[in-house]
């Protein structure tokens, strides 16, 4: 039986990645054991099966969408923080302070008294001795003085009536130091504040949720609040909290057929609705904010009309929260599309000229032609919404026929018309 | 890093936004295809990859340079990706169709578990021989770790040393977790091949 360390040696020999003297001992135990000769061959056998699968390739250019939600959304590679330095402020009251201090003061007498002795042994002798009897000129000194010229006399002489003429000739040969740097006296360092400026502080803004009940839809406050709050996203995502999901299910099926929609309703939402199961997704890009508006208005028109019957109502409170992307991708969970299938209101680039075209334009191109023909293809409706599972989605949202047929036929979106995403959730 | 990648992200720095498209182009067939395997769902790799790219173009004051571009983006994209499996605790085979009514398999949300009983299992593959169906089943069978590692291994080809950096664990880790993944991954294929006979 191998042992665990020879199988993770052989699972690593399949890599090329042992030492040396791995190598070694697994060529000793392939030789001896027939065991682990099989394991090997075995585990190699797996290994290059999984490395045979063929290479799942993207399904479209992501570059595109990738540069095109950089573009229309502002982004920005994110500066690096800035580095914030501390003032050093002294704590005189703390013995670490002190202890600190004293240490620094210890290393600098330290140097200072080393610098010292150094010098004071290894400079040369006349240096130490002035006495002008004793002084004989030093090998700086006699470096300094010229030779002899051809002439036979020197140019200065060794000896001189004024001893100062040695010292004058040795400082004339002397190279002169640059000459000091200009000290800005004007600034006081220890005065200057030494911390950077601070950034102006910006108000966090936060936006909050409207959460309104329908049947208040009729006062002023809770419409005009309504009216804005629907033109601030480029989604707009309506969450309304129902007491009978069937009824609510019917209600706003029946006012978007008053409104002309044609609608594609996937077949497992009447049962879910039936048995109460779930939520429900109503999907639409064929409103803007006013007909979103008219929409919920009519609906309130309704539940206050049950009220003043005595009847039960159908919803309790909608909540339109701030757009978020992960709305677009539930939204992708429940009808299977991908977030780049939905219509926002954005811009695209214009294709520059300039650039070659990808690899893959070929392929799409052929890929259209050859979706077209022969059949006619899908007619655009003006108005159209679907209606399917949200919550739990289904397994494979792709395959409905009413969910294909509801991309099919939608159309180009109008400008001005938002995409609404309206979820109507049982009040469990 | 390679001198194209290193002009590219400093040209996109200043600036140029198509030299990230550029850079999109390059890798992201590479990073689609270990993704998908790893997670086995093509809706769930388009959305990892392309949040992995976003967050890389926004983070690239961040990329130090120190590995390569590609290594970077496939830490991005696979702590993505690990992060979604564990929230969903199950997976979505590229091959299974399912009865879309939760109701009669009573659960009360969330995603129905992986069923990979025999009369289950579809009997088709929408461009897969049967093989690399049961490779692929084998495969989501494994836990996130040993997936992981044998996808970058097996699957992108990727060193030891790039693992070990992708998923910030030690190279004796990688060693280790690979030879239990390969392990596992016999255990699997052996039982498949006994419930075949």
């Amino acid at each position: 039986m191998l042992s665990e360390t020879i199988r993770e040696l052989l699972s690593a020999a399949i890599d090329g990645e042992l030492t040396p003297s791995e190598k070694k001992s697994v060529r000793r135990v392939l030789r001896e054991s027939a065991e682990a000769r099989a394991y090997y061959s075995q585990l190699k056998t797996d290994s290059g099966e999984i490395a045979a699968l063929p290479p799942l390739r993207s399904p479209f250019d992501f570059s595109k969408a990738i540069l095109g939600t950089i573009a229309d959304s502002g982004l920005r590679p994110i500066p690096p923080p800035p580095v914030r330095i501390r003032a050093f402020r002294p704590s005189f009251d703390k013995p670490a302070f002190w202890a600190g201090l004293t240490g620094i003061a210890t290393v600098l007498m330290v140097v200072v008294s080393a610098s010292y002795f150094f010098f004071a042994v290894n400079l040369p002798s006349n240096t130490r001795s002035p006495s002008v009897e004793n002084r004989k000129p030093s090998p700086l000194v006699r470096k300094a003085i010229p030779p002899i010229e051809a002439t036979g006399s020197p140019v200065v002489e060794e000896t001189s009536e004024e001893p100062g003429a040695i010292a004058r000739a040795d400082v004339e040969s002397v190279e002169m130091p640059p000459a000091p740097r200009v000290v800005d006296r004007t600034t006081n360092v220890l005065a200057t504040p030494f911390l950077p400026t601070a950034e102006p502080l910006e108000p966090a803004r936060i936006r909050l949720s409207l959460i309104l009940s329908l049947r208040d839809l009729d006062q002023a406050y809770p419409r005009n609040r309504l009216r804005q709050e629907l033109t601030r996203d480029e989604v707009v995502r309506v969450d309304l909290f129902c007491r009978d999901l069937y009824k609510a299910n019917e209600a706003v099926q029946s006012a978007l057929r008053a409104k002309t929609h044609s609608l594609q309703v996937e077949p497992t939402v009447a049962e879910r609705s039936i048995k109460k199961n779930g939520e429900l997704v109503i999907y639409s890009e064929s409103m803007n904010a006013d007909e979103i508006f008219a929409l919920l208005d009519g609906l309130g028109e309704e539940e206050r009309k049950l009220t003043v019957s005595k009847s039960e109502p159908r919803f309790d409170k909608f909540v339109l929260a701030p757009s978020v992307p992960g709305d677009l991708h539930r939204l992708s969970l429940s009808l299977g599309m991908p977030t780049s299938a939905f219509k926002l209101n954005r811009v695209k680039a214009p294709l520059d000229p300039r650039k070659p075209l990808s690899d893959s334009t070929g392929s799409q191109i052929a890929g259209s032609l050859g979706k077209g023909s022969p059949a006619s293809p899908a007619k655009a409706v003006d108005r159209i919404s679907v209606v399917a599972p949200w919550s739990p989605p289904m397994a494979n949202p792709s395959a409905s026929k009413e969910i294909r047929a509801y991309f099919e036929k939608r159309g180009e979106r109008k400008p001005g018309n938002i995409p609404l995403i309206l979820v109507l959730r049982p009040i469990s | 890093m390679n001198d194209d990648d290193r002009r590219l992200i400093a040209d996109c720095l200043k600036g140029r936004t198509d030299a990230f498209g550029e850079l999109v182009r390059r890798y992201q067939d590479r990073l689609y295809n270990s993704v998908a395997r790893l997670l086995d769902s093509s809706e769930d790799a388009q959305d990892i990859v392309q949040e992995a790219f976003i967050h890389a173009y926004q983070s690239l004051h961040s990329f130090k340079g120190d590995s390569e571009f590609f290594t970077w983006l496939y830490r991005i994209a696979f702590n993505a990706a690990i992060s979604l499996k564990r929230r969903r605790k199950v997976t979505f085979s590229l091959d299974q169709r399912r009865d879309g009514d939760a109701g009669s398999q009573g659960q009360g949300h969330g995603l129905d578990p992986a069923d990979d009983a025999e009369d289950n299992r579809p009997g088709f593959a929408l461009e897969r021989s049967e093989q690399e169906a049961k490779l692929q089943a084998a495969l989501n069978r494994l836990s996130a770790e040993h997936r992981t590692v044998m996808v970058l291994k097996d699957i992108d080809g990727c060193s030891y040393e790039v693992i070990a950096d992708v998923m910030g664990i030690p190279v004796g880790t990688v060693r280790s977790r690979l030879h239990r993944a390969r392990s596992e991954l016999r255990d699997i294929l052996s039982a498949q091949e006994e419930r075949e006979r």
